[in-house]
């Protein structure tokens, strides 16, 4: 223990010497640099999800009871309906359009309508249907499984859009924690952090037109065979909040799940829309999905281009 | 460190952030030369630092974690400089004619030497968590919180770190002991 005091002591000697004094020319190189280095901005409101409680904890557990008890139920009682069927999807009313957005709330349910959230130059509006909610920036619809395991429009059978901004992402997205890859500035940088992201698949990106702006469109799954107990703090995660200090993100979604992510670039600010699904989220439910996504119009600043046409698919 | 100063500079305020990157200056690039251990390196990794501070000043949402959160930034840019670069010389080179002869408790040139060529050896992620604890004196779950990695990934990286640096040095009595034997 003496010897290991004497180590720790000559370091700490050693590391003293040494210059500390900054030279002025990299000081000046810096400062001439500013106007040609864009600063980062969040520009939709930071959602933070919860750590995972004891309560949590609890219920997490609770609902694996319940699973449990669901598939040995389904194993013993003969099924109602037919394996994997699907309702056919009944007509969706298109979202009309008025012609005045509504702020969208904190949270709560939503009457159908045309909503705006964020401040321009990220400023969205879409139109959702009747038996959406919101929640933290999230429109959703859900299938009375949230569970506090869950982030909005992330448990079984739910749907759900949201926008984000996005400075990093996590390298692996169950074993995220001490993960974190810069994402860099521009589309492509954050395309390709997210094509390399381990734990989940990503597809080829493609181009397609969201609210009318070129984008890149990347589909993202859960693999369905991921053990969230094996991952930290027994859930996947994506990106944290923006900025380098971790906290919050986009996080908690069950395996099979589906993110089709839009990475686009308005104004010289990179947005990212999440459209969100699950492998058991009905078709009338994914064909509202669609139509909100149809829906999405960006507030693009009067200098910048304008938007080309409608529009992209999930 | 002020925080209307760093309001300022968050909304843009190039005057603002000047001021911040004088007074932050100095403790950043003390950091960066003691980990990587080449002067022209941490200039680089300083200059890297201080630009994305200006970066992603913005996204601070706690003014009061300003220090910490430069660290990450700093190291960040150290592990840049380390992968750029293949500049880690075999040979070690003493440190510059300007810094003092001895400190106390470093007994010999010959102590430096061998914490010199034991330091190198270390990856920049074992090297950040020494200077870090010993020479910022953070604790160590403020280290675990300025990397972004687990506490236990910290004391592991500490003790690997503190082991090689032990091995040099005893490395370096063992000779001395030859010598006088001969």
């Amino acid at each position: 223990m003496s010897a290991d005091r004497d180590v720790n002591r000559i370091v700490r000697s050693w590391l003293e010497e040494g210059r500390t004094a900054l030279p002025d020319r990299v000081l000046d190189t810096v400062l001439d640099q500013l106007p040609a280095t864009p600063q980062r901005r969040v520009l939709w409101p930071v959602r933070r999800f919860r750590e995972m409680t004891a309560f949590t904890k609890f219920a997490v557990a609770a609902a694996a009871v319940v699973a449990a008890i669901a598939v040995i139920g389904a194993i013993t009682f003969p099924r109602l309906t037919g394996t994997g069927a699907q309702p056919t999807p009944s007509p969706t009313a298109s979202p009309v359009p008025t012609p005045t957005a509504l702020l969208l709330p904190a949270t709560g349910a939503l009457d159908a309508g045309t909503y705006s959230y964020g401040e321009s130059p990220a400023r969205l509006t879409y139109t959702v249907p009747n038996g959406w909610s919101t929640t933290d920036g999230f429109v959703y619809k859900d299938r009375g499984s949230v569970s506090p395991a869950y982030a909005p429009g992330g448990g079984p059978g739910d749907v759900a859009l949201v926008p984000w901004t996005v400075s990093h992402t996590y390298g692996d997205a169950c074993h995220w924690q001490g993960n974190l890859v810069d994402a860099g500035s521009t589309v492509d940088e954050l395309v390709s952090a997210l094509q390399a992201q381990k734990s989940r698949v990503a597809s080829t990106p493609t181009d397609v037109l969201l609210g009318g702006i070129p984008s890149r469109r990347l589909v993202m799954t859960t693999p369905a065979d991921l053990d969230l107990a094996s991952c930290d703090m027994g859930v996947v995660s994506f990106w944290p909040d923006p900025g380098p200090d971790v906290s919050g993100g986009l996080c908690c979604t069950k395996p099979g799940s589906t993110d089709v992510v839009y990475v686009v670039d308005v104004a010289g600010n990179r947005l990212v829309v999440v459209a969100r699904h699950q492998a058991d989220s009905l078709a009338v439910d994914l064909a509202e999905l669609d139509g909100v996504i149809a829906s999405l119009r960006f507030d693009v600043p009067a200098a910048s281009p304008s938007p080309i046409s409608p529009s992209a698919s999930r | 460190m002020d925080a209307d100063l760093i309001g300022r500079a968050q909304r843009g305020d190039e005057e603002a952030f000047a001021s911040l990157a004088v007074a932050a200056g100095d403790r950043l690039h003390a950091v960066a030369h003691r980990i990587l251990r080449d002067i022209d390196l941490a200039e680089d990794a300083t200059q890297q630092a201080l630009l994305a501070i200006w970066r992603d000043l913005p996204l601070l949402r706690d003014p009061t974690r300003f220090d910490a959160w430069s660290y990450r930034l700093l190291v960040r840019a150290c592990y840049a400089e380390g992968r750029r670069t293949r500049r880690w010389a075999a040979n070690v080179r003493l440190l510059p004619a300007d810094e003092p002869e001895a400190a106390e408790g470093l007994s010999t040139v010959v102590d430096r030497d061998q914490l010199e060529r034991g330091f190198r050896r270390l990856s920049i992620d074992h090297r950040a968590v020494v200077v870090l604890h010993h020479y910022l004196d953070l604790p160590l779950d403020e280290v675990a919180e300025v990397l972004g990695v687990p506490a236990g990934t910290v004391r592991s990286r500490l003790h690997h770190a503190m082991r090689g640096l032990r091995a040099a040095l005893e490395a370096d009595a063992r000779q001395a002991t030859r010598e006088v034997a001969q």
